[in-house]
């Protein structure tokens, strides 16, 4: 009733102040706010605009340019007497990420400016409505007592934005380039080439049956060395933790021991452990009469070993999580059980399962994710290796993560490299969101 | 509605933030580009001033990356009494040298002399990394084997300092050999069919053959090649000619000696098999002269022999040069400091300190080289090697023969194999 009232106490104002304020901020970021009679607030805003429009004019049609061509002028050798001199042209990586640095300082700027345009609105409104916009002073203690964690939240914002989306986006770039170890600045000029590398990547058949089987070998090994581990874990969980069971500390810490050592030097101690000829696996074996198994010369076995060793260094982790979540579970459902004459395998299967079940999803889910990234075990352990004659730069236990490291680093095909880091960063990207839109966990925090 | 002036205000301070940086990003094109120009003067003052003398800038100081040894803590510290330049010495390997220039260079935290393998050495000069060797060019030539010389040089343009050159022979172990008769592949099979007891992990003959490397000197005997001319010219392949596939076939029969699949015969296998005196002959490169001079037991060096029917072996060699990055403050003193630790009697120092194989000509003799069994065994060899080749196609070179000796070695047909994987070559090398 009051706001009505005040309404029709000002209507030839009505939108009078807004039109003007927004058309002022339209002009100049600053100006709607100084006719707010917010004067600090507007020069300040005012201050940034001119600032930001000296930036867009002098470093952005270079930052247009540089992105559009990477970079116009070669750099070759000159001899000048006997001496030959370097001649700096454009370095087309560089170019490139000082480019997108000014695109999305320039992105941000654009979006303070549309804030600022809804701010002057909205102060006019607030004008017109017979309410006095705040004084310099009270926006000031207003932000520090209410926004203070906005502020704080910015600086791990401005990380994210500048350490992990502009990598990403140049990564993604990359992959439209002719980016390789040909092409390697300062010496040559990278080229845009749009999907060439996605098309040679998928069409050509000697590369797409590469990436099709290393792919499929991906997900195959995620799978089993995530169910491994995990059930590995659990089984141990369960037996140490079962009634009657002696010294349990003693029994946690023994089987905690394989993931204390570095994985590092534990896979490469494996590596030696499992070789065919004069590892003591094998030896064991040959002294018990047993044929000894190529375990790391066979592209079969190389994969189970790889799963073994996996299985061996991950199962601590969930045994030590399972038994905290055993912890968790009311022993009163057991004893509700016993009375009802339940066998132990079916509280097993109907309280113990679902109940961890329900806390690890989210976590198997996660440790799957890893998996497919398990970079450290495959390249320390076998490096990819039985090689395949049939594979472009890589061997028969090849994960996507490794194969790209190979490309990048060893063969120096940064393009390919990067339509595969497009390819893992979409799988990962869909299984981290499915993960905690989908899994009962997260559900019921969101519903809390 | 205060609620969004303080979204504002937010805005604001990432806006300050962000004017930062912007800031600072433009500033920094403008001293590259300061630098750049500085750089171009003083390299034509430089070039005015006559090249009689190469002279220092001043204030310079060298960043030097190489694998640290007590050799390259010496040159540096006789580099810095004798002109008073300060060089530091970082660890940074010959394999990765290349790729760590091509970003750190840019950043200013580069090296300004590195060791480059010379397998390395196309991959760098196709990045425009490196300078050119130019003012010790004729001093280079003159003093170096041509071999080093080649293997530093990219389409007749010289670019490195040679150190030394490497290759692999046989290293045999005299307390386990005794007086057996070693000078034909055959007697070596014979020695080993004795010597070889599997079970308790003692072997004969052993070498890495996972490494190809390796594995092209049983092709050479009979006519084979990587790449023709002397390796230089990639688009004549021989890895399938008839003179490697019969090479190849021998490289069959090595199994009966060396009952192993390839990937389990590793280098920490291989060496620690020979360190504990179980394996009497051990194809090794000549990067362990050092480590292998000081073992219990007495240690001797034959070239590798001929194949049965064939000609000599030729092994693969390799070249380790000192080079002066493009992106040097002081490409001068740089050049200076590459050839002071180049020159003649430096290499010769590097040969006592650390059993190197220099790349200098005609001092095999010198009095001051090392005279033990195993250096003067690497000199013979080294009449017998070939450098492998320095080009960028030598990496499909490993991709598509590394496969195929593994699966020759395993029991696969000689001939189709070799074909199929100089088809892959030749295709990789062609679509280029």
């Amino acid at each position: 009733m009051q706001q009505l009232a005040i309404e029709r106490k000002y209507p030839e104002h009505s939108k009078k102040f807004r039109k003007k304020a927004v058309l002022l901020s339209v002009i100049a970021m600053g100006l709607g706010q100084i006719y707010n009679r917010q004067y600090a607030k507007g020069f300040l805003m005012l201050a940034f605009y001119v600032y930001g429009i000296y930036t867009a004019v002098t470093s952005l049609p270079h930052a247009l340019w540089a992105l559009a061509t990477l970079g116009e002028t070669e750099t070759h050798l000159q001899k000048v007497g006997r001496l030959y001199k370097q001649v700096m042209g454009d370095h087309s990586i560089f170019l490139m990420i000082e480019g997108l640095i000014t695109v999305f300082i320039m992105l941000v700027m654009v979006w303070l400016y549309i804030a600022g345009i809804k701010d002057a609105y909205r102060t006019g409104k607030l004008r017109e409505e017979g309410v006095r916009p705040n004084t310099f002073k009270q926006t000031l203690s207003f932000v520090a007592a209410y926004r203070f964690p906005h502020i704080v939240l910015a600086i791990p914002m401005l990380g994210v934005v500048f350490f992990t989306v502009m990598p990403i986006i140049f990564m993604i770039l990359v992959a439209f380039t002719d980016f390789t170890r040909d092409t390697m600045p300062p010496a040559h000029l990278i080229n845009w080439e749009g999907l060439q590398a996605f098309k040679e990547l998928l069409r050509i058949k000697a590369w797409s049956h590469t990436f099709y089987s290393v792919t499929l070998w991906t997900f195959i090994w995620a799978f089993f060395a995530t169910i491994t581990g995990y059930f590995g874990g659990f089984a141990a969980a369960l037996l140490v933790q079962s009634k009657g069971i002696r010294f349990k500390s003693f029994w946690r810490t023994a089987f905690i021991l394989p993931f204390a050592i570095p994985m590092f030097v534990s896979t490469l101690i494996m590596r030696n452990i499992f070789n065919g000829q004069f590892g003591p696996v094998n030896q064991y074996l040959g002294m018990l009469g047993i044929a000894k198994a190529p375990w790391l010369s066979d592209p079969l076995w190389a994969k189970i070993t790889l799963i073994i060793v996996n299985f061996w260094l991950s199962f601590p982790v969930s045994m030590l999580m399972i038994i905290g979540i055993l912890s968790t579970i009311p022993k009163d459902m057991y004893e509700a059980a016993d009375i009802d004459g339940a066998s132990g395998s079916q509280k097993t299967r109907l309280i113990t399962f679902p109940m961890v079940m329900y806390s690890m999803a989210p976590l198997i889910i996660m440790q799957f994710v890893a998996n497919i990234n398990n970079f450290n075990i495959v390249y320390l352990l076998t490096n990819g290796k039985p090689l395949n004659g049939d594979f472009q730069f890589a061997g028969h236990t090849d994960i996507l993560i490794t194969w790209l490291f190979k490309l990048s680093m060893e063969q120096g095909k940064y393009n390919y490299a990067s339509v595969i880091g497009i390819f893992i960063f979409i799988v990962l990207s869909v299984f981290a969101i499915w993960n905690v839109r989908r899994t009962k966990a997260f559900k019921e925090e969101d519903a809390s | 509605m205060t609620k969004k002036l303080g979204v504002l205000v937010l805005c604001m301070m990432l806006m300050v933030m962000l004017a930062a940086c912007g800031g600072k990003t433009g500033s920094g094109a403008e001293t590259t580009t300061n630098t750049a120009n500085t750089t171009g003067n003083s390299g034509e003052e430089a070039a005015a001033e006559g090249t009689e003398e190469l002279t220092p800038e001043p204030g310079a100081a060298l960043t030097f990356w190489t694998i640290k040894d007590d050799f390259t803590d010496y040159a540096a510290a006789e580099f810095e009494k004798k002109y008073g330049i300060k060089v530091t010495v970082e660890d940074v390997a010959y394999w990765d040298s290349v790729a760590r220039l091509t970003t750190d260079g840019p950043a200013g935290t580069g090296a300004d002399v590195l060791g480059i393998n010379n397998d390395g050495l196309g991959g760098a000069v196709k990045a425009g990394v490196i300078l050119p060797n130019d003012y010790y060019e004729e001093e280079t030539r003159s003093i170096n084997r041509k071999m080093a010389v080649d293997a530093s040089t990219i389409d007749g343009i010289l670019y490195g300092y040679p150190r030394n050159v490497y290759t692999y022979s046989l290293y045999v172990n005299k307390d386990l050999v005794k007086d057996a008769k070693l000078e034909t592949w055959d007697d070596i099979i014979a020695f080993s069919k004795k010597f070889n007891d599997v079970k308790n992990n003692k072997y004969g003959f052993m070498f890495e053959g996972s490494n190809a490397f390796y594995d092209v000197a049983f092709m050479t005997g009979y006519g084979g090649y990587v790449f023709g001319s002397e390796e230089t010219d990639p688009h004549d392949i021989g890895v399938n000619n008839e003179g490697s596939i019969k090479g190849m076939e021998f490289f069959q029969k090595l199994r009966e000696i060396m009952p192993l699949k390839l990937s389990d015969a590793t280098r920490d296998v291989k060496t620690g098999l020979w360190e504990d005196g179980k394996l009497a002959i051990n194809m090794d490169g000549s990067w362990n002269i050092g480590n292998y001079g000081k073992l219990p037991f007495q240690v001797e060096v034959l070239p590798l022999p001929a194949m049965p029917g064939g000609g000599d072996t030729i092994v693969l060699a390799g070249n380790t040069s000192y080079y002066v990055s493009s992106y040097s403050k002081y490409p001068n003193a740089a050049k200076m400091f590459a050839n002071f630790i180049t020159s003649k009697e430096m290499q010769i120092k590097d040969n006592q300190m650390t059993g190197i194989i220099p790349a200098a000509e005609g001092i095999d003799n010198d009095p001051n080289i090392r005279k033990d069994a195993i250096m003067q065994g690497f000199f013979k060899q080294m009449e017998h090697s070939r450098m492998m080749s320095n080009r960028t196609e030598m990496e499909f070179f490993w991709n598509y023969m590394g496969p195929a000796f593994d699966e020759i070695w395993n029991g696969a047909d000689v001939k189709a194999t070799l074909d199929k994987a100089a088809e892959g070559m030749k295709t990789s090398i062609g679509t280029k």
